[in-house]
């Protein structure tokens, strides 16, 4: 099987076009059943009370977060070697996703902090490194969009995210490295993970929820962007027979 | 305690719901002046 046949575009589309339902389907299937667990069927801690049920929404965004920023620092790399158009329409159509994420994680970390800490936000390692990503991904989207040659702004952008990706193992490493308010890592450590299984099945369910998600918004927009490239080159097409004329 | 978590939620699943709104919306919009395009053509 060679893969470079799925990189056509039109053959993606097809693809796309059976895949968008299934994405949808698990999307909802997973996010309600980790909702029901999230609120009602996971145990409080004995510490933070309630208040840690927010940790199903705001650890899973925070993977989601980390994890599109390397995918589209991956796709870069992919688009700036071998030229591929389709890996710079994926990393183009992912950025918006992962600022929402990104969004995600520091509003409803900043309502979790401020019951548990006393303040909305503090200049801890961990929110300012995050709140940095946030900045890359909306830089991104500018960068992108700020072309007349929509390729143009692909690579350039393809060129921020890669180096912007420098901030992601600071982000990772960030509560270790520095005196932080915010808890070391708890699930992704090299070790077995030091939450409980009855906090990490639900933890881990709204993670699936929310990538399906991800991919479901990525079919979505990556079929709006090819269409938009058709509608372009049919318009400059036009413009190119009306000239010769 | 409970108002943060609500808050907390409903501010999350709002911006997936807008965001999911805004691609669709985009995807039809296309799709409307890609076929009105090739209907003048």
């Amino acid at each position: 099987m060679n893969v470079a046949y799925y990189a056509k575009p039109s053959d993606f589309l097809n693809i796309a076009r059976y895949l968008l339902p299934l994405c949808g389907a698990l999307t909802i299937a997973f996010l309600s059943v980790g909702l029901y667990f999230a609120l009602f069927n996971s145990p409080t801690d004995y510490q933070q009370g309630e208040t840690v049920r927010i940790m199903y929404v705001h650890v899973p965004a925070s993977w989601m977060a980390l994890g599109i920023y390397s995918f589209i620092a991956c796709m870069s790399v992919i688009h700036l070697i071998w030229k591929h158009q389709l890996p710079g329409v994926l990393a183009k159509s992912a950025a918006p996703i992962g600022a929402c994420f990104t969004l995600i994680c520091l509003v409803t970390g900043a309502i979790w902090g401020q019951p548990m800490w006393g303040a909305w936000w503090v200049w801890d390692a961990r929110l300012t490194s995050v709140l940095i990503l946030f900045f890359l991904y909306v830089g991104y989207i500018v960068l992108v969009d700020s072309f007349d040659e929509p390729m143009r702004g692909i690579q350039s952008g393809s060129v921020l995210a890669i180096v912007g990706f420098i901030n992601v193992p600071i982000i990772k490493f960030s509560v270790d490295w520095w005196h932080t308010l915010h808890q070391p890592a708890s699930v992704m450590k090299l070790s077995q993970p030091s939450i409980h299984s009855s906090m990490l099945l639900p933890l881990l369910v709204m993670a699936l929820g929310y990538l399906f998600c991800f991919i479901l918004i990525l079919l979505i927009r990556v079929r709006s962007e090819l269409m938009a490239y058709k509608l372009r080159a049919l318009q400059i097409r036009l413009v190119y027979e009306g000239y010769n004329k | 305690m409970m108002n943060y978590v609500w808050a907390a939620y409903a501010l999350a699943f709002l911006i997936i719901l807008l965001l999911i709104i805004n691609s669709w919306h985009k995807l039809r919009r296309i799709k409307k002046h890609l076929a009105e395009f090739k209907g003048n053509e």
